[in-house]
């Protein structure tokens, strides 16, 4: 279902396991660093997710645990797909304005581009959020190269 | 029967708004209610209901975020990416379709 070109937008250098963050502005200031660092973002990049996220919010509350997706278009330089798995839950704001504050143990970031492949893999992954098994599995990595393999092994 | 309209409306119109409106389609197919699908973002909302004119709304975004000139019945998209709830509100919008093309 997810094709192969999917598949490489997840790979071990947008996998985050490091990132200790108070808030999401914290946390998106310390995601800027590293995505700029590697080229994938444009300049207004942090301006943009933060109004994004301060206007529609992303928190998901899904059966196992919480997550985010904040996203934000035209700040991408090429599309990706970070992985965050910060040392602390992060508090986001629960999407649609519905609920309560999700305290979100996996962040994940749309690197959006039109045409691209990120839809496909952001529905894939909601698919394997609501398998016990699976998140308990993918939780439980420590290292970017685990993660990326185990979550490769569910999307499959 | 007829092929029913259906909105995605998310803040950029690109990546929940396509997932929610994806899902939906499986499950109405599922529960073989023809329908088809468009997304669009909030601030795109109110025209494209207008020229649409979509029998359902499902927003990622607060539902009073964006002004409804038609009669659509907007539901939040939110069940459908979490799976919290998503069944019953699958069975939910089907009832709704009935109801209205009956």
């Amino acid at each position: 279902m997810i094709g192969t070109e999917d598949l490489e937008l997840l790979k071990p250098e947008l996998v985050f396991v490091d990132i200790d963050a108070v808030d999401t502005e914290d946390l998106f200031r310390q995601m800027q660093a590293r995505l700029d660092s590697m080229g994938y973002i444009k300049d207004n990049w942090l301006d943009a997710m933060l109004e994004r996220e301060r206007n529609y919010a992303t928190g998901l509350q899904t059966p196992t645990i919480g997550v985010a997706i904040p996203h934000a278009d035209n700040c991408v330089n090429k599309a990706y797909i970070a992985v965050i798995k910060p040392v602390k839950p992060v508090t986001f704001q629960p999407m649609g304005g519905i609920g309560d504050e999700v305290s979100a143990e996996l962040v994940i970031n749309l690197g959006i581009m039109r045409e691209g492949g990120q839809v496909e893999m952001l529905q894939a992954l909601m698919r394997i959020f609501m398998d016990d098994a699976a998140v308990a599995d993918i939780m439980a990595q420590k290292t970017p190269n685990d993660l990326v393999a185990t979550i490769k092994a569910h999307l499959a | 029967m007829k092929e029913f309209r259906i909105l995605g409306v998310c803040g950029a119109g690109l990546s929940t708004s396509t997932t929610v409106a994806r899902t939906l389609q499986v499950g109405m197919q599922e529960r073989s209610m023809p329908a088809q699908i468009r997304t669009c973002s909030v601030q795109e909302a109110t025209g494209t209901i207008e020229g649409y004119q979509p029998d359902v709304i499902l927003a990622t975004v607060a539902t009073t975020s964006f002004e409804n000139p038609s009669d659509s019945k907007v539901f939040s998209g939110v069940p459908l990416l979490t799976g919290i709830g998503s069944d019953e509100l699958l069975d939910e919008i089907v009832d709704y379709l009935k109801s209205k093309s009956a």
